[in-house]
C-alpha cells in the first residue's frame, strides 16, 4: 500500500487524526463548558475526515481503517509536526488549531477540485467545517490577544513556540508535485498567501505579532516526528495493541 | 470576523472583574429547526460577547438538533411579562426612539417561549403593551418576552453552511448509533 495517491492521502488523513486525539485529551478540561463542547465538536470532525480519508485508502487497498490507524507506528504516520504538538494552556491550544485552521481552509477549498473524486467529495464538506474552525480559533485568538495583559503574554508565547512548525504546512515535495501533476493534489506552497493574509490580519487586529525568530522544523511527512507524537500514538493505540482485532 | 455588539444609550462595557457572579453574562439562544416556521428558545449560554455567544449556541445546541438559522441573545436585553407573576409589567419605563423589537411569546406552562412577530416601540414597558393586545389570547400561564431587535445577533445566512451542516451527516453523535452487547444489560 504505497500508491503515489494512498500516500498522499494519508498525510492529510495523519494531520486530522493526531490533531483530533489531541484536542480529546482537553476534553472536560476546557476553562469554560461551553469551550469543552466546542473542542469536542472540533475534535469530532477533524476525527471525521480522518475516517473518510482512512476509509478510501482502505478500500483501495482491501484493508481496514482501523489497521491504519492502530496499528502503525510513528514513523509511519506522516502527519505535520504541529499537530502532535501537547496541549500546554489554552492559549498554546487556540493558537495551534488558529494556525491549522487557516491551513486547512486553503486546502480543503483546493482540493474541492481534485480530480480524484472521493477526496473532492472529502473536501468539499471538510472546506465547511474549517470555515467554522478558523471562525471560532480566530475568534479566541482576537480575544486572548487583545484581552488581559496575562492573555496577550501567554498568547504571544504561544505564537513564539509554534511558528517553528508553521513553514513545514507549505513544503513541497516530489509526492506533491506528481499528485499535482496527476490534478489530484494541490501544491502546498500555493496555500502560503493566503494563510498569511488571514494570519496577519487576525494577530493585527489582536494586537498580536509574528515571532522574530525564524527557525523551523521539519520532517514529519517523512515519517521523522517530534518526541510528543510516540507517547499520543502509545496512548491512542494500546488497546488495539493489546488486544489485536478485538471488537466493542 | 469579530461582532460589533450595538451599544445603546447608557449601556455598560463588559469589564472582567465586574461580572455577575464572577462569570460570563447569560444570553438565550432561538433556533429555528429544519422544517420549523419560527425560532423556537432553546437555552442559555454564557460568553463575553455577542459571537462567543452564537459561537457557543451553536456547539451547545445544535449537536443533536437540525437547526437552520440561530439568534443569540443578552438575557439582560429581554424584559417579561408574566401573567401569573405579581410584579408589575415591565418595571423599566425607560422611553427613546422608536426601534423594531421582536416579540416571543409562551403560551402555555412547560412550553417554549416562540417568536410571534416584531412591533415599533419605544421601550421595554411600551413593547409590551403593545406586543400583548396583538399576540396574546389567553391569560394563563402565559409569557411575553420582548427585546430590541438591534440586540439581537443572528446567524449569517451565507454562513449557514459552515455553521449547520456539519453535524448532518456524523450519526456517530448520537446515542442510538451504538449497540450495546446483551451482556452489557440495559444502560
Amino acid at each position: 500500500m504505497s500508491t503515489d495517491l494512498d500516500r498522499y492521502l494519508l498525510r492529510h488523513a495523519d494531520d486530522n487524526l493526531v490533531l483530533s486525539q489531541r484536542l480529546s485529551e482537553y476534553i472536560s478540561r476546557a476553562p469554560e463548558l461551553e469551550e469543552d463542547l466546542a473542542i469536542a465538536n472540533i475534535a469530532l470532525d477533524h476525527l471525521g475526515v480522518a475516517m473518510h480519508l482512512l476509509e478510501h485508502v482502505a478500500a483501495r487497498n482491501g484493508g481496514d481503517a482501523d489497521e491504519l490507524a492502530f496499528h502503525r507506528s510513528e514513523r509511519e504516520f506522516t502527519n505535520l509536526l504541529l499537530v502532535e504538538q501537547p496541549n500546554d494552556d489554552f492559549a498554546h491550544i487556540m493558537t495551534r488549531q488558529f494556525f491549522f485552521d487557516a491551513y486547512q481552509l486553503a486546502l480543503w477549498n483546493a482540493l474541492a477540485q481534485s480530480s480524484d473524486e472521493t477526496l473532492a467529495g472529502i473536501s468539499a464538506k471538510a472546506a465547511k467545517e474549517a470555515a467554522y474552525h478558523l471562525r471560532h480559533s480566530s475568534a479566541w485568538i482576537i480575544r486572548l490577544g487583545d484581552g488581559t495583559e496575562e492573555s496577550h503574554e501567554r498568547t504571544q508565547a504561544a505564537i513564539d513556540a509554534l511558528w517553528r512548525f508553521s513553514a513545514e504546512l507549505f513544503e513541497s515535495d516530489q509526492l506533491d508535485a506528481a499528485m499535482v501533476a496527476a490534478g489530484v493534489g494541490v501544491d502546498p506552497s500555493s496555500l502560503r498567501a493566503a494563510w498569511d493574509q488571514v494570519v496577519d490580519a487576525t494577530l493585527n487586529e489582536a494586537t498580536l505579532s509574528r515571532c522574530d525568530d525564524d527557525y523551523q522544523r521539519s520532517g514529519g511527512r517523512s515519517g521523522f516526528h517530534t518526541e510528543h507524537l510516540g507517547h499520543l500514538l502509545g496512548e491512542m493505540q494500546w488497546v488495539q495493541r493489546s488486544y489485536p482485532g478485538l471488537q466493542w | 470576523m469579530s461582532y460589533e455588539v450595538p451599544h445603546m444609550e447608557g449601556d455598560d462595557k463588559i469589564e472582567f472583574g465586574s461580572l455577575p457572579e464572577g462569570g460570563w453574562p447569560r444570553w438565550e439562544a432561538f433556533v429555528r429547526q429544519n422544517g420549523g416556521l419560527a425560532h423556537v428558545h432553546s437555552e442559555s449560554v454564557h460568553a463575553p460577547d455577542a459571537e462567543t455567544a452564537l459561537l457557543n449556541a451553536r456547539d451547545t445546541y445544535l449537536r443533536r438538533v437540525e437547526g437552520v438559522s440561530l439568534w443569540v441573545i443578552p438575557a439582560g436585553k429581554i424584559s417579561e411579562w408574566a401573567s401569573e407573576s405579581s410584579e408589575p409589567a415591565a418595571n423599566d419605563i425607560t422611553a427613546g426612539p422608536a426601534a423594531l423589537w421582536e416579540v416571543f411569546v409562551r403560551h402555555r406552562r412547560g412550553l417554549a417561549h416562540v417568536h410571534a412577530g416584531s412591533i415599533m416601540a419605544t421601550g421595554p414597558y411600551d413593547a409590551i403593551e403593545k406586543a400583548r393586545p396583538v399576540y396574546v389570547t389567553r391569560d394563563e400561564g402565559v409569557s411575553v418576552w420582548v427585546a430590541p431587535a438591534a440586540y439581537i445577533n443572528a446567524a449569517d445566512p451565507a454562513e449557514a453552511d459552515a455553521l449547520f451542516e456539519p453535524f448532518s451527516d456524523k450519526d456517530y453523535r448520537y446515542p442510538t448509533f451504538y449497540e450495546i452487547p446483551e451482556e452489557v444489560g440495559y444502560m
